[in-house]
């Protein structure tokens, strides 16, 4: 499910998702949506690590991601990350 | 497996983790849950069942049911987890771990006749283990139910391999192992 959501930025970062929207010929938006994506999948993987290392529980895990432990686990299944 | 000695069949306290994962994945048509409860009682405390079954059920996954199914034949019991005794409560203060992980403990600390806690969550599992609780990954499970002669060796190897995809590398090869008498 997609969810809309508007966010200030400072001026540079503006300028460096145009210059990269432009650079790879994609829409504004979809560049910014390209960015949080691997911004999210980035925490997703530390997590996973630290959870690995024992540092953090997997309900750990789910709280920081802002998931309930069913989507927690059902994220990690569809990323092939071991329990 | 029974380490009370009696013939009673084993207890086993589940974590949601490796609840969903033996409720998802099934060998020669029967869930590994359903020969897991055929062998065995299983006891969750209340935040368990919040989180592999209702959870679950609110977002449609068939193993929801099948849990659900399993808890009102009385096969999966569902116990209250009140806190326990304070010194056990300040240690688990000063683990900053999440409510959930924290009824698991105090079911463990409340039930006396269990035999194992069944749980796949590292820090957890190393917690269980320092408190001597008995904790138990579900691959290693599975070995002692084939050795309990519950289930074939074939039976396990495949319930093993089934479950492979849910697991770091390394775990479901000692389980092997293990079941083959190698180690």
């Amino acid at each position: 499910m997609a969810v809309e959501i508007a966010v200030p930025v400072d001026e540079k970062v503006s300028k460096f998702v145009k210059a990269l929207a432009e650079a790879e010929r994609k829409s504004y938006p979809e560049v910014v949506r390209l960015l949080l994506e691997e911004g999210y999948r980035r925490e997703v993987e530390k997590l996973h690590a630290s959870y690995l290392r024992g540092e953090i529980t997997l309900r750990g895990m789910a709280r920081r991601l802002g998931l309930n432990y069913r989507e927690l686990y059902q994220l990690l299944a569809d990323k092939s990350l071991p329990l | 497996m029974n380490q009370m000695g009696s013939k009673r069949p084993p207890k086993l306290i589940f974590d949601a983790s490796s609840l969903i994962t033996a409720a998802q994945f099934n060998v020669r048509g029967q869930l590994i849950i359903e020969f897991i409860t055929d062998w065995a009682q299983i006891v969750i405390p209340e935040g368990v069942k919040t989180e592999a079954v209702d959870l679950g059920l609110r977002a449609g996954y068939p193993d929801a049911l099948e849990l659900e199914r399993l808890i009102r034949s009385r096969r999966i019991i569902v116990e209250k987890a009140p806190a326990a005794d304070p010194a056990f409560e300040t240690v688990m203060a000063a683990y900053e771990i999440e409510p959930g992980d924290v009824e698991i403990l105090r079911l463990c600390r409340k039930t006396l006749d269990y035999d194992n806690v069944v749980v796949d969550d590292r820090l957890l599992y190393l917690i269980l283990h320092r408190f001597n609780m008995h904790p138990i990954f579900l691959p290693d499970l599975i070995v002692a139910i084939v050795r309990d002669g519950a289930i074939t060796n074939e039976i396990g190897e495949q319930m093993l391999n089934v479950i492979r995809p849910r697991y770091r590398s390394g775990f479901i090869e000692h389980s092997l192992m293990m079941l083959k008498g190698a180690i």
